[in-house]
């Protein structure tokens, strides 16, 4: 009884830690935060089914390999939908919400900014980055936010992504370079 | 405050914004992902993943796709051969009686070396009846003929 509801607490206390970086992981992936929600719900009822089975060490890496496996599976019904979607013509189901807007380039001829503008500019690089994340592939993207954001290991982000390690530094290193295009005149 | 910097690296600007985004989402579905968590952790612990019953119907499950799959090919495999045997019997040709009869003549009768008289010779017949043995091998028209030659050679 007592194991049961210390295994919950830890639970609890993974889930509420983890769960914001997951659905970041989510949306990145299926870009729709209602989809996002939906496939984080499975991949956490999976996750709690058989976290028991594991070390808490391994947690983390167990619960992005369920979740990506849900972002599969989803994507492959979801395209079935698409197809179904276009025999059927009078469907209402054909939205597409994967475009962004670009963001609003600010002034840049202005020399000195005061703390408002400061920000105003910060906001816009939150922007830009977001934007310029977005449009990178989703490998890329993956390989970017398990291995640098998260800090997880080659290894660890090469399991998860069902690829080699190798893959993995070429995908960060791809990521990495058009971030840096993207941004550079912001950054450098 | 110039917001290029270079001092700062290119990884902590990205992750910042990530954890902005992130802080964005989290603030955005609170609520949601409070119930997701309390919901996950509700039907984990009564449904375990693992247990007996599930692996049972696990096992049970996974075959079921190829049982279904290997009986409709049985299926098919059976009606097909129905199909045939039945188009065998249409297409097969009536043979006239007469073409019947002249398939269980036996061979060395139709041979034209064997001399006609010789199957003209009643005494031949009587003598075939006694060695019946040789009746039976129709097909071998040589040895048929070898005993043919035998009656000659007797006579």
């Amino acid at each position: 009884m007592t194991n049961s509801w210390e295994k919950n607490k830890k639970l609890d206390y993974f889930l509420t830690k983890y769960r914001s970086k997951l659905l970041v992981f989510a949306v990145f992936s299926l870009k729709n935060e209602d989809q996002a929600l939906d496939v984080l719900q499975e991949t956490m009822i999976g996750f709690v089914k058989v976290a028991s089975n594991y070390n808490e060490e391994a947690w983390l890496n167990l619960c992005y390999k369920i979740l990506k496996r849900r972002i599969i599976d989803f994507q492959r019904k979801q395209r079935w939908r698409n197809r179904l979607c276009a025999i059927i013509p009078f469907s209402q189901l054909n939205a597409d919400q994967s475009e962004h807007k670009k963001p609003a380039q600010i002034d840049e001829t202005q020399g000195l900014f005061s703390d408002v503008e400061s920000q105003y500019r910060a906001d816009c690089l939150a922007d830009e980055f977001e934007y310029a994340f977005k449009r990178l592939p989703k490998r890329q993207q993956e390989a970017y936010l398990l291995r640098q954001w998260q800090g997880m290991s080659t290894l660890e982000t090469a399991e998860i992504m069902a690829c080699s390690s190798g893959s993995v530094k070429t995908h960060l290193s791809r990521a990495m370079q058009s971030l840096k295009v993207s941004l550079g005149e912001w950054i450098e | 405050m110039n917001y290029k910097n270079k001092s700062k690296p290119l990884k902590q600007h990205f992750d910042k914004n990530l954890d902005q985004i992130e802080a964005r989402l989290s603030q955005k579905h609170q609520q949601r992902l409070n119930e997701i968590s309390q919901k996950a952790l509700q039907l984990g612990s009564t449904r375990p993943l693992f247990s007996l019953h599930s692996t049972l119907i696990q096992t049970l499950i996974k075959p079921l796709p190829i049982l279904i799959l290997s009986s409709l090919l049985m299926l098919s495999v059976l009606i097909n051969t129905l199909f045939e045997y039945q188009n065998i019997q249409e297409k097969s040709p009536n043979i006239p009686d007469n073409v019947l009869v002249a398939n269980k003549i036996p061979t060395w009768v139709k041979d034209t070396q064997v001399p006609l008289e010789l199957l003209e010779n009643m005494d031949f017949y009587v003598w075939l009846s006694q060695h019946d043995h040789i009746a039976k091998c129709q097909d071998q028209s040589l040895l048929a003929a070898a005993r043919v030659n035998q009656f000659r050679s007797r006579q």
